[in-house]
């Protein structure tokens, strides 16, 4: 007989077992028990109330949403909708089987990057009309927060200051958010989902999450949120991942070391000899950065 | 038929046996390639220590470039002459084809594979290989560059796969042993801890006239074996 895969080792859930029922397994606790100790029993109630909550959730598959808090739990980030770290949200598949699908949160990001201990701060906004100061879709953009003219969102703009000094910053407009959100989201193309049900948080976390795979270190913890965000995670292992809405993008890697040669510059003949050296493509993508870190070793 | 570079130090083995033409290991490359040219096939050679190279390739650029304080661009570029093809990582100098200096990087897999390549002296396969690269681009150096670099996270679940299977694991949860492992795994597989100065170290191997015909010879006589001994067709 073949021996099954380490994640084939997650109890099975009977069809008609709920989600409660399979949640109060002993099996089930015991390894949420492993994973997290005394905050198992905290972790396990809030993943039931928030299913309690939602009613198609309560069909889902209770191995899916399972295999998410097993995750989440993994990442320690608590499954809790007004924490907002990490989600379980439903997500019918191709057969119509209703499954749970990990969210991580805009706030999980940050959280994630904290505890790594590399980041000084971070943080992402939304943008309002009038806070833009100058847009310069080449060199950046400059923001004016003390500017806000009305309600209306024109962007999202996340920010990081790594312990070192490296900083960097990305903006989308609301424009370029729900083109994204297009091209990635099955879900908002339906227009149905947490891109509908909750757009700002997810716009929020989206420029975040870009401006982090394009410009941050990513701990080991990163990189498997980066990873299994947005996903239906089919075993344990979260090796057996099915993609719904994972935005995930490539990282431009020469952008990044770009970036970190640049931050990293002692002197203005060594930055001097870095920038000579990029092409006009990225002269343009780290122009606001090139000339910040100028006046920073001019002083 | 025309040889890769990292090929080349297969070709360049000589035979056990003083009367045989080639090795048996260049006739198993000149097979390989054989097989490529007639019908566009390659033979998908894969492994870890492989894997983990070519997904770090770009982190072993950066962690290099960090150390000069040069920007590295990669080259995708691939260089062929009458005899070999080959494409470097990396360059210096105006252009791949007029390079002074070509750069290959090799990422260990672990700090005892890392400080092996340190502590040996330069491997003949890839000896030849910068000598290849050499020819190609009319450099007078290759740098071969070794670097440590994390591991990333789908070969270090492998690697947890692995023990698991190892240690026949019905509970990983549940299994001191396990867990102790993963934790090992991690902990030796990632290596954000070492400062980067300690997580790189170079070779240079300077440009070597007579390597060079060598090279071209061999390819030579390894045509001239394939023209007696290869059929066009194996009826």
């Amino acid at each position: 007989m073949t021996k099954p895969i380490p994640g084939q080792q997650a109890p099975q859930s009977p069809a008609k077992q709920s989600a409660k029922a399979f949640f109060n397994s002993d099996h089930v606790k015991a390894k949420f028990q492993e994973l997290l100790g005394k905050r198992s029993s905290t972790f396990l109630t809030s993943v039931l109330q928030v299913v309690a909550s939602n009613d198609l959730l309560q069909k889902a598959d209770p191995a899916s949403i399972y295999h998410a808090a097993m995750v989440a739990a993994t990442l320690d980030l608590p499954i809790n909708n007004s924490i907002g770290q990490a989600y379980v949200v439903p997500f019918k598949d191709k057969e119509h089987l209703v499954k749970g699908q990990l969210i991580i949160g805009w706030k999980g990001y940050v959280q994630l990057a904290l505890r790594s201990g590399q980041f000084n701060r971070i943080s992402t906004t939304e943008v309002f009309e009038g806070q833009i100061k100058e847009a310069n879709p080449l060199t950046g953009y400059v923001f004016d927060w003390n500017n806000k003219q009305s309600d209306k969102i024109v962007g999202y703009a996340a920010y990081f200051r790594l312990i070192n000094g490296f900083e960097a910053s990305y903006y989308m407009t609301i424009e370029q958010v729900l083109a994204h959100a297009k091209k990635y989201s099955q879900t908002f193309k339906k227009g149905i989902g947490v891109w509908v049900e909750d757009r700002d948080s997810m716009a929020k976390k989206t420029v975040l999450k870009l401006l982090l795979s394009k410009f941050a270190p990513l701990s080991i913890e990163m990189q498997k949120a980066v990873q299994l965000d947005q996903a239906v995670i089919n075993d344990e292992g979260a090796e057996d991942v099915t993609y719904i809405d994972n935005t995930e993008e490539p990282v431009n890697k020469p952008l990044e070391r770009a970036a970190i040669l640049i931050s990293e510059a002692e002197s203005l003949d060594e930055l001097e000899n870095i920038w000579n050296s990029l092409g006009d493509d990225l002269k343009a993508e780290l122009h606001d950065q090139m000339e910040e870190k100028y006046k920073s070793l001019e002083q | 038929m025309k040889f890769r570079c990292s090929s080349l130090g297969d070709i360049m083995t000589n035979p056990r046996n003083k009367s045989e033409m080639i090795s048996e290991t260049a006739k198993a490359v000149i097979l390989e390639q054989f097989i490529q040219d007639k019908y566009g096939r390659t033979k998908d050679v894969e492994n870890r220590y492989l894997e983990k190279g070519t997904m770090t390739e770009e982190t072993s650029i950066t962690l290099y470039s960090r150390l000069q304080k040069t920007f590295f661009v990669k080259n995708d570029q691939r260089l062929t002459n009458g005899f070999i093809t080959g494409e470097p990582d990396a360059f210096i100098g105006k252009s791949i084809d007029q390079a002074d200096i070509v750069l290959d990087f090799k990422s260990s897999w672990d700090l005892w594979t890392f400080w092996k390549a340190k502590m040996n002296d330069i491997n003949k396969q890839y000896f030849w290989q910068m000598q290849g690269y050499m020819w190609l681009t009319g450099a007078k150096e290759a740098r071969l560059i070794y670097c440590l670099n994390d591991t990333p996270e789908s070969l270090i679940l492998a690697e947890k796969k692995r023990l698991w299977y190892k240690l026949d694991v019905i509970d990983e949860m549940a299994s001191p042993e396990y867990i102790e492992g993963c934790k090992e795994i991690e902990r030796n597989m990632t290596f954000g801890d070492i400062q980067i100065q300690d997580r790189c170290f170079e070779t240079r191997i300077a440009r070597d006239g007579d390597a060079i015909k060598a090279i071209q010879a061999r390819v030579e006589l390894c045509r001239e074996w394939v023209n007696g001994n290869l059929p066009s067709s194996p009826f």
